[in-house]
């Protein structure tokens, strides 16, 4: 019998603003605890808020009974501990908060703001008698404030979203000041049918959830059978499980403790479909390796679930992928796509930008596309640098309707 | 009891929430959780700022509340604070589930209910994957306030919930089906209201084809109509998303025209269902708020802080997503109110339309859009064949001038799985309704 406990801890120091003055401050300090117990190819889990106690463990056991295979059984005899975030006390933290607050009132009188700032430190622990230690641990500057123009009638005109692993406010500022300029030119809509959208591959979850599922594929029930190993995408697509430094707020380990090579593995490579994302299930039922995709409540059997995906950068920055050409930096949010790859969405803000800045915001208009040529003959790559979002942004050709 | 602190406003909210989840993936047990989680949020007020503190710690409660007033600056006014003065101090003792409390029962009669259903997707060849799972949640809360507020309430729901991809048609299509009810026993028997919806499924996966996008006459079910309500007016209607703007509280001055004559929105706490809410997190009793009637804007959904700004009373929508949060302004059962007319007479005067009978999700800022997992073609006034639609989408300001049409029966449907969301505080459990709505010049792609 090996006991293993999988633990989250959750620090964060979260302010509150409305109508540009931070109103609220929020204190968090939140232990989940899930009790895992493996014995002759079955687990039982039970979970706990705060530490575990005896009667956690006594309870984990006792769910054996319930009996849920799990023949894989646990990672044993690994050792590994990554502590990428700094620490700032909530004191440093609420004194930027107010500094930057203050700064956006002043320069920006026409803009109100609203929302929250956070600092946010996470970890996540994997251990078990059979000597598995895996602890990680980052921390997290979270900038998510909503914009209104004083005249607008909108909920809200534009969105400033961000995490970084500090709370550096001149960054803060510098990305406000050219989202803000921006904002206030409102430009006519491009010439042009088709023009290039910088998206991160979130644009197209469903298309991912459902598609690139192993036990779907497996079972004949992904949109994407039957295309394994064959060029789907353009040669310059690569979209790979991320569990690296790279992807923050992300464990380098899934809830069954699967690590993988490099902390990435590529589900489509240059264009070719390699292989869906696989939990130990999963990869036992179908013959498929596990890309570290068994995640799930603390408390809970960790199950098939979407890992972190994230576009593998190439080696050109925005500018050298646009030569030149405008493109449309968006603000996309509720659309879709239809088995058949099918996708539309509209744009609730979107951006002029050309020669390394914002030129200007656009009216509002709606994106779509087949997803095969927005991530065939239409894409044009995925910039090494991060110029929006603290996201390497992909960048493809897509219909506007207007 | 616990000692608030003098010269300031203060709250302590309990949460008891007890959860079970039992799921079979293509034949196999993978879940047999039951799991109870028990947390507190605090929150403190001089008049100026708040102080919250989320804590597991229920043996340290007060050393918490003590800890955030010595961080707030004391307000010998504070009674005579506008937000203090509109908090309610209601005094109650609401337990509804307390003879068929979904805890007293064993996961093997869950499972049991479970297995009765697993039939309608087992047996399918067409059913290339599949999870069924029983869900359930039985939640009990404590509310105290320096006022003297005191509640204590419950909430609960159980679901089957089938999920599957059909294999049979040009594409493998996702589909599922559901049942919520409050209680286990209703929970059973409910065979062929699911087997009806996988029937539709089936069909619809094996004859859907593309559609041909452009501006449409949309009819929109009762659920597709409440995500509308929901995601069209619902957020634009609470009111912690207006502050600060003169210019929009201008625009949306109570009694503005806002939509067609007909359109009548209602928000309310207190249906049983995914929006039951009997007091909200700041201790309001639920009351139905109208947001359009007779197409004017009627209401907006408030936390104390909210009205006190704009001036007008508290509705019983401040809530959190959980004991980890703060209440903030949210829907709870989002509805359009019934016409006069019937589904035939809807459709009748189409000549070429789109029905959107069930709905992945949707969402809404100017731009309100909805995902449609089934719909189909209106054809000279009648149902037509299956269409795969990405989105629908319409701009806000204009389309609730574009219903022209309402059948009579309006339904509040509620959710087993998901919920709204609102920047970080996602899901949150909401319910959505309305009766068969006709709208003019939606986009759909």
């Amino acid at each position: 019998m090996i006991r293993e406990l999988y633990q989250t801890v959750l620090q964060e120091t979260s302010l509150n603003v409305t109508s540009g003055e931070i109103d609220a401050l929020r204190k968090k300090n939140i232990v989940k605890s899930g009790c895992r117990v493996y014995d002759r190819g079955l687990v039982g889990v039970a979970g706990t808020l705060g530490a575990p106690t005896e009667e956690t463990w006594a309870q984990a056991e006792a769910n054996l009974s319930r009996e849920i295979p799990c023949p894989w059984g646990p990672e044993t005899g690994k050792v590994r501990r990554e502590h990428y975030g700094k620490a700032l006390s909530p004191e440093a933290f609420i004194a930027r908060a107010e500094g930057l607050m203050e700064t956006l009132r002043r320069e920006f009188p026409r803009f109100v703001f609203s929302n929250k700032l956070s600092w946010t430190e996470e970890e996540v622990r994997l251990t078990n008698d059979g000597g598995l230690d895996y602890i990680w641990q980052d921390a997290a500057g979270v900038v998510s404030l909503l914009v209104r123009a004083e005249d607008s009638v909108s909920i809200f005109d534009t969105v400033l979203e961000s995490m970084e692993r500090d709370f550096d406010t001149e960054r803060i500022l510098t990305q406000l000041r050219e989202l803000l300029t921006a904002h206030e030119k409102l430009l006519p809509m491009p010439e042009g049918e088709k023009l290039p959208v910088l998206f991160t591959p979130g644009l197209f979850a469903r298309a991912w959830s459902e598609g690139l599922s192993a036990r779907k594929l497996a079972r004949k029930a992904s949109p994407l059978c039957g295309m394994e190993g064959k060029q789907i995408f353009s040669r310059d697509f690569t979209l790979r499980v991320d569990r690296s430094r790279d992807n923050l707020g992300t464990p380098f380990f899934d809830a069954e403790g699967t690590v993988l090579p490099g902390d990435v593995c590529p589900l489509i490579e240059n264009g070719v479909l390699v292989q869906g994302y696989a939990d130990k299930k999963c990869a036992g039922e179908y013959g498929v390796a596990s890309t570290s995709a068994g995640e799930g409540a603390y408390d809970g059997v960790p199950g098939l679930s979407m890992p972190p995906l994230l576009a593998k950068p190439s080696e050109r920055t925005l500018e050298e992928l646009l030569d030149g050409r405008p493109a449309l930096y968006v603000m996309a949010d509720g659309g879709d796509v239809t088995p058949d790859g099918s996708f539309a969405s509209p744009v609730q803000v979107a951006y002029l930008y050309q020669n390394g800045r914002l030129l200007g915001r656009l009216p509002e208009f709606s994106i779509r596309g087949s997803l095969f040529d927005i991530l065939g003959k239409d894409f044009l790559g995925c910039t090494r640098d991060k110029p929006f979002d603290g996201n390497h942004q992909c960048v493809a050709e897509m219909t506007l309707v207007r | 009891m616990y000692q608030f602190p003098r010269d300031l406003y203060a709250d302590i909210r309990v949460e008891d929430v007890s959860k079970t989840e039992i799921s079979y993936e293509n034949g196999a047990l993978t879940q047999d959780r039951s799991s109870r989680e028990k947390g507190a949020f605090l929150r403190v007020w001089d008049g100026k700022r708040w102080y919250y503190s989320a804590t597991t710690d229920l043996e340290h409660l007060q050393e918490e509340l003590n800890s955030l007033a010595d961080l707030a600056s004391p307000n010998p006014d504070i009674l005579e604070d506008p937000v203090v003065k509109l908090f309610e101090v209601n005094r109650d003792d609401c337990i509804r589930y307390g003879e068929n409390d979904l805890r007293k029962r064993s996961n093997g009669e869950k499972k049991a209910v479970l297995q009765t259903y697993l039939p309608l997707v087992q047996q399918s060849v067409e059913m290339g994957s599949w999870q069924g799972s029983y869900l359930d949640t039985h939640t009990e809360k404590w509310f105290w306030s320096s006022l003297g507020a005191n509640l204590h309430f419950d909430y609960q729901r159980a679901s089957i919930v089938l999920r599957y991809t059909i294999t049979t048609g040009p594409v493998p299509q996702p589909g599922s089906a559901h049942t919520y009810q409050q209680d286990l026993e209703h929970l059973a028997g409910r065979q062929e209201e699911l087997a009806r919806d996988i029937q539709k499924d089936l069909e619809y996966a094996k004859s859907a084809v593309p559609v041909e996008p452009g501006l449409y006459t949309c009819v929109l079910s009762p659920m597709a109509a409440g995500i509308f309500a929901h995601e069209s007016f619902g957020h634009k209607s609470e009111a912690d998303l207006m502050l600060g703007s003169e210019t929009m509280l201008r625009e949306w001055a109570l009694g503005a025209k806002v939509g067609a004559d007909i359109l009548n929105i209602v928000d309310t706490g207190v249906p049983e269902g995914s929006g039951y809410v009997p007091y909200d997190d700041e201790g309001t009793r639920a009351r139905a708020t109208y947001l359009i009637k007779n197409g004017i804007l009627a209401g907006r959904l408030h936390s104390a802080a909210t009205a006190r700004t704009l001036g007008e009373g508290v509705t019983g929508n401040a809530r959190a997503m959980d004991f980890s949060y703060e209440p903030i302004v949210r829907m709870t059962s989002t509805y359009i109110g019934g016409g006069e007319q019937t589904l035939e007479e809807l459709l009748a005067p189409i000549e070429k339309g789109v029905f959107i009978e069930d709905v992945y999700h949707g969402s809404g800022m100017s731009t309100f859009t909805i995902a449609p997992s089934r719909a189909y073609m209106i054809r000279n006034g009648k149902l037509a064949e299956p269409v795969r639609v990405s989105v629908i989408t319409g701009n806000v300001m204009h389309t609730l001038h574009e219903i022209d049409g309402l059948t009579g029966d309006a339904k509040i449907c509620s959710m087993s799985t998901g919920g709204c969301g609102k920047m970080e505080q996602w899901p949150l459990r909401v319910a959505f309704g309305g009766p068969y709505v006709r709208v003019r010049n939606i986009n759909v792609q």
